[in-house]
């Protein structure tokens, strides 16, 4: 079975001395290690931004992601969610990531137990790509992956693994067409008929 | 991040057995000084 390929974001601080030059999860506050495997943690606990009451107790015994709550590492099918975003925020930065072990698989993208980092990818806009420049020379030395263009990018992360994203569901069909699947159009007659006191 | 819809499937993927996560690394580029470097000449 292929490892699962997805498209993700990060903040990097570029003022903060801890967390400089290390991907940050944006939402969860999560800092992904350099060179080593990101696991994923529950951490859906009453008081934190997560927290769904009753979705998910939290349960040493368990494995994020549980497909109830909303813990694990988040990644999207495409990259289309994953740039809208990081032209909302200047120090995020996308790209994409090689996830195994439980997946959950959302219709926009998926939940993963196990995630590295596979490259990251240029911002397009030309004053950004300046400011950032050296922090991301940076941050792709720490992670020992590549920066690429975003054109670039679902290609070589394609190398790694696959995409999972599931099929679109069919368009549900009309409300006749089922009566006309379960009812010949003798018995629709006679019951309209019925209906109206025939 | 964050998904608005129900997940509509849970799958379990084996860790990988060996190391394909890195970028390969490239072969190191030689600096012009390096291909300027005089060659000794025989004493």
């Amino acid at each position: 079975m292929n490892l699962a390929v997805g498209y993700r974001f990060w903040r990097v601080d570029p003022d903060d001395a801890w967390t400089r030059g290390r991907l940050q999860s944006p939402v969860a506050e999560t800092l992904w290690p350099p060179l080593e495997t990101l696991e994923a943690e529950c951490q859906t606990r009453p008081g934190l931004r997560l927290a769904r009451a009753g979705l998910h107790r939290h349960d040493e015994q368990r494995i994020s992601p549980e497909p109830s709550c909303s813990c694990g590492i988040y990644a999207y099918h495409d990259i289309t969610p994953m740039t809208r975003a990081l032209r909302e925020e200047p120090y995020m930065f996308g790209g994409a990531v090689l996830c195994w072990g439980r997946i959950v698989i959302h219709p926009e993208g998926m939940r993963a137990q196990h995630a590295r980092p596979l490259a990251l990818c240029r911002p397009e806009s030309p004053g950004v790509q300046l400011r950032t420049a050296a922090l991301l020379a940076e941050v792709t030395r720490e992670y020992a992956i590549p920066l690429l263009e975003l054109r670039d990018l679902v290609a070589y992360a394609s190398e790694f693994g696959a995409s999972y994203k599931p099929e679109p569901a069919p368009p549900s069909r009309g409300g006749l067409d089922r009566v006309k699947d379960a009812l010949s159009w003798r018995q629709i007659v006679r019951r309209i008929g019925k209906a109206f006191g025939g | 991040m964050g998904f608005t819809s129900k997940p509509v499937r849970v799958i379990e993927i084996p860790e990988p057995a060996s190391e394909p996560l890195i970028a390969p690394e490239r072969e190191p580029q030689r600096t012009e000084r390096e291909e300027e470097a005089p060659v000794p000449t025989p004493a």
